[in-house]
């Protein structure tokens, strides 16, 4: 079951990217319109646009909290070549209390657009890895976590096909060296791997790249690595041409020489849904890796979920429709829709319950 | 296509925007925030003319349940104390006993579940009975199926508590369906008492039929009593069936009868009513003849009276009370294949049934599974799993049962972590739930929005319970950094220290400084003089707490201490360069002692680092505003002479005191 509330987006172009905060409390949206706006949950649990702002001079593609230890920051990356990383500047102006987003640094390295951007796992640090359709990664860090004006570009990846996506592997444990998933969507299948995985080695100081996954040659849109929460294996979610979810498991190579400075892993797919029937765009995981959420072009969004046997499938699938039989409430914040006997009771008026689309296998109780 | 994906349910955006590509995010534990994203990007920049037209709505998804409803509140309430005082006593207490524990845990259950049941009945009613003040039709409906849903679930509960947790001797096997029976359907109990209220018993509509159902029900003084309500009672066919009935032989555990004594007895019962039967004693009243047919387990006299038993499994259970009384566990499964094909036209077989006849079938995973699939959340699932797990788990290895139950807890305590008044009942259920349980209870402790002091004070108890030292820290990160940015230094610096983050409370330890250099006010100075030991964090923050007790001292008059300190504070090098001018205009009424109380020695420190700063602010040109700055400025001059002064007077005083 699900209940849905609905919002107005306010941007005036397509949305890119939506991001939520480490809590799921705020949020930040970016869009071909050149701007971000921040939202905020109020106490009626309703998204308030508390922020918005230009940031960028072409399409704003992804947009990215940093981890509430380092404060309230984001960073943004655009189609002008340039990412930069912003910061919240709370002032009490006596009605309220206003928050502004300041610019602290300006990441112009990229000379092609840049496609992606992440914040590292909040263990290494502020780090921030960006990939471009130049095929560069790049990975900056600010090395005094309290000035955030000075980020110094500190390696570079060239992996030689553009660049889609980047995910950084979440797992906070010390054993595992830090670790990058980057994707390609270059649409040529003949130029091999689309996912390269790299390892940073803490003896040679150097990004090295430890696995490209054979099974994927075709464009690869997003990716994503699971949160990992007590498993002894690394979990990703790819977008291709369907959705993959692949594991890799770390294997501690025997030979001395190699003093455990390079891990190879062993690499399994534990999943490949072409349910979507068409190419898949977006891929998410929720806080805990135990949803991953699919986006394709059937319009359709689904979620998977393992069994108790790590067995992948699909446990519901979200799709539009084309009757519009909602009817508006309001025409002010948006926020409140009715539908066909939903209650009008205090609490539940923002919600309306979604009609299930009856599924003939699906057995009812009542 | 894997079937097991025939469960996935399609959900509907009533949205037209939403008719074409969408992308999904997820956040928290399980909501989605939904945007429509119709064009293909392609990394070009595009003209847009989508949007201008019509608004563009986000849809936030969240997963729901009727266990979020009021009424279940109690359910989830109660049963984590039963989860919890179960894992307690089933390891504490001795291997034969644990079959009692599970049993009396079992029942704690049911008994949460009937009382849950109870309540929303008399809210149901209740609000029925104020219809007009506005309820609406949709919360009747609700409770109405909430009811339903709880019924199912003791009934399924009592079920494989009597076939799979409380077994004793096959002879009790039956004992206990028929109580079951009993219990679940007890509309006969509710007839009997109106039949025997009203004015002629015997000539009520139901007459017969409360006697049939008592009989098959295997509730014999009931029938009895009944029948002696009949006028024509002490008549012979009356007083034979009533011997029939009364002699009826049951099993008792205890009662020192073994189980093919008590086979041998009961054959000899029921060879007793088909002699009776064959030699016409009941001719006069076809009644009587009936209940005698189904005390000699005439099939098609049962089955001529199932519209007294509503379900296959109460026919089932009516059946193998007349035909086999010691029946065993793997009898079952032919039995209830039979009362279902004898039902046949009459039901259609539901998700209940398909429970049921698994757990008829003694296949406890095929139960587990079967009421997955009916339930939108895991509570029943995750409670029922670990009794099973617990009843197998002595009676040897269990391949499928551990993991499962372990998935179940961790999927049950997922969902109520991302509850904001249930989170703690999910900690509750991850502490036994291996290493995985604690990664996820770390992760959901993390992530739980920290909206007050109270809120993050609660996280961080909960979380040095369980000795989760990272989430400590990260709490009084986020809220050091968060009391930065709402300029509160104080308690900044208080949970920077609670961090151990050195290079955070050096950087509020500074801004504290400046902040006392433009205006003269120690933010929040009794935390500063109460530093203690953790002063020692970072060599700022060391130098913030020496210079408030350097404060306290000179209030206290003990002013050649107070110098000391001063000047070893300017000697160490603890003190920031920009603070010296601020120590050298400290140090002035303490230069103008009457008494010398800074030594000659402590003087020369004390123009060195005059002339220090003199040289640099004339080379850097600094223009600082601070005002403990611009009055530095202003009273160079008194500095200098005052230091001079001093000098003299010291170095007298020293020669005084040597000689």
């Amino acid at each position: 079951m699900f209940v849905a509330k609905s919002l107005n987006a306010e941007h005036k172009d397509l949305i890119h990217d939506v991001a939520f905060d480490f809590y799921g409390r705020r949020m930040a949206t970016c869009s071909s319109d050149q701007s971000v706006k921040i939202w905020d949950l109020n106490e009626e649990r309703e998204w308030v646009c508390t922020a918005s702002w230009k940031t960028h001079c072409g399409s704003v593609w992804k947009v990215t909290w940093a981890h509430p230890e380092f404060g309230q920051i984001i960073a943004t990356c655009s189609f002008d070549r340039t990412a930069a990383i912003w910061e919240e500047s709370v002032s009490d102006s006596g009605r309220g209390i206003h928050s502004t987003w300041i610019k602290r640094a300006g990441l112009v390295d990229s000379r092609t657009s840049v496609t992606d951007i992440k914040f590292a796992p909040k263990i290494q640090g502020l780090q921030l890895a960006t990939c471009s359709a130049g095929g560069v990664v790049r990975i900056y860090e600010a090395p005094d976590v309290m000035n955030l004006n000075q980020w110094s570009p500190q390696y570079e990846i060239n992996c030689k096909l553009q660049c889609s996506c980047i995910s950084w592997n979440p797992s906070p444990s010390r054993l595992h060296a830090p670790l990058i998933a980057v994707g390609s969507d270059d649409p040529n299948t003949s130029s091999g791997p689309k996912v390269f995985i790299y390892e940073f080695s803490a003896n040679t100081h150097k990004w090295n790249r430890v696995d490209s996954l054979v099974s994927i040659s075709d464009p690869v849109h997003d990716l994503a690595f699971a949160p990992n929460l007590g498993r002894s294996y690394h979990l990703l979610g790819i977008a291709t041409k369907d959705v993959r979810v692949v594991t890799l498991r770390p294997v501690k190579q025997e030979s001395a020489q190699s003093q455990g400075n390079s891990m190879s892993f062993e690499v399994r797919q534990a999943g490949q849904f072409d349910d979507h029937n068409s190419t898949v765009w977006r891929v998410s995981w929720n806080a805990t890796g135990t949803i991953l959420a699919s986006s394709g072009d059937d319009g359709c969004v689904r979620l998977w979920k393992a069994n108790y046997l790590d067995i992948w499938r699909c446990i519901s699938t979200m799709r539009g429709d084309t009757v519009e039989n909602v009817a508006e409430a309001d025409s002010s914040g948006g926020s409140t829709q009715q539908m066909g006997t939903a209650s009008t009771g205090q609490h539940t008026a923002r919600y309306f319950k979604l009609a299930p689309t009856a599924h003939p296998a699906h057995l009812q109780w009542h | 296509m894997d079937p097991s994906n025939d469960t996935a349910q399609t959900w509907t955006i009533p949205d037209s925007m939403m008719n074409g590509r969408m992308c999904g995010k997820t956040f928290s534990l399980g909501s989605i925030m939904l945007f429509p994203q119709q064009e293909h990007t392609n990394y070009t920049d595009m003209a847009s003319e989508s949007g201008a037209q019509r608004t563009v709505k986000m849809y936030q998804l969240e997963p729901s349940s009727w266990l979020w409803g009021r009424q279940a509140r109690k359910l989830i309430n109660e049963s984590v104390g039963t989860f919890l005082s179960l894992q307690t006593a089933i390891t504490e207490a001795e291997p034969d006993r644990h079959n009692a524990v599970l049993v009396k845990k079992c029942r704690e259950y049911r008994s949460i579940i009937q009382a849950c049941q109870q309540d929303t009945k008399n809210l149901q009613q209740a609000n029925e009975n104020e219809k007009q003040n506005g309820k609406e039709p949709s919360t009747q409906e609700d409770l109405i199926i909430l009811q339903d849903i709880l019924y199912k679930m003791e009934l399924i509960l009592s079920l494989v508590e009597l076939l799979f947790i409380d077994t004793m001797s096959d002879g009790h096997l039956l004992n206990q369906l028929v109580k079951w029976i009993q219990l679940h359907f007890p509309q006969h109990e509710r007839k009997k008492g109106v039949v025997l209220e009203s004015d002629r018993p015997h000539l009520h509509p139901d007459y017969w039929n409360t006697v049939y159902g008592s009989v098959l029900q295997g509730k014999l003084d009931d029938a009895r009593l009944i029948l002696s309500n009949h006028p024509s009672a002490d008549t012979d066919p009356f007083l034979s069936i009533d011997e029939l009935l009364r002699k009826m032989p049951f099993f008792q555990v205890y009662g020192g009868v073994s189980v093919g004594d008590f086979e041998a007895r009961w054959q000899h019962w029921q060879s007793e009513c088909e002699r009776r039967l064959e030699e016409g004693h009941f001719a006069s009243s076809h009644n009587l003849q009936a209940i005698c047919k189904i005390l000699c387990g005439d099939l098609e006299t049962i089955s001529k009276l199932m519209n007294l038993m509503d379900t296959w499994y109460h026919l089932m259970v009516s059946t193998l009370l007349f035909t086999k009384p010691t029946v065993k566990l793997f009898h079952l499964s032919n039995a209830s294949q039979d009362a279902i094909l004898r039902m046949q036209d009459q039901q259609v077989i539901t998700a209940l049934d398909h429970v049921l006849l698994a757990a008829m079938e003694a296949d406890m995973y095929q139960v587990i599974k079967e009421c997955q699939q009916v339930m939108d959340n895991p509570w029943f699932t995750t409670h029922l799993t670990d009794l099973l797990y617990h009843t197998v788990q002595h009676k040897g290895k269990h391949q499928v049962l551990p993991p499962l139950r372990e998935y179940l807890l961790l999927d049950y305590a997922e969902m109520l972590a991302g509850h904001s008044s249930l989170w703690q009942v999910a900690l509750l259920y991850l502490d036994h739930c291996g290493p995985r349980g604690m990664a996820m209870a770390q992760e959901a402790l993390q992530r739980l929005p920290i909206t007050s002091d109270s809120c993050a004070q609660k996280i961080i108890q909960m979380a040095s319970e369980r000795e989760f030292e990272g989430v400590v820290v990260s709490v009084c990160r986020v809220m050091g950094r968060r009391a930065l940015s709402q300029g509160r230094l104080g308690a900044a610096i208080w949970w920077g220290m609670r961090s151990k983050d050195a290079a955070f409370t050096s950087h509020v330890a500074h801004q504290i400084l400046h902040k006392y250099m433009s205006d003269g006010h120690f933010e929040s100075s009794t935390l500063l003089d109460h530093l203690g030991p953790a002063m020692l964090l970072s060599d700022t923050l060391t130098f913030l707490g020496k210079y408030r007790e350097f404060h306290v001292m000179y209030q206290e008059g003990r002013y050649e201490e107070a110098a000391a300190l001063l000047v070893s504070l300017i000697s160490s090098k603890l003190a920031p360069e920009y603070f010296w001018p601020v120590l050298l205009l400290d140090a002035l009424p303490l230069l103008k002692a009457k008494e010398p109380v800074i030594s000659s020695e402590q003087t020369y420190e004390l123009m060195y680092i005059l002339d220090t700063l003199t040289n640099t602010t004339r080379d850097k040109d600094q223009t600082k505003n601070e005002a403990a700055h611009v009055s530095f400025l202003d009273k160079e001059k008194e500095i200098r002479v005052a230091l001079t002064h001093n000098l003299a007077q010291a170095i007298i005083h020293e020669g005084t005191v040597e000689n």
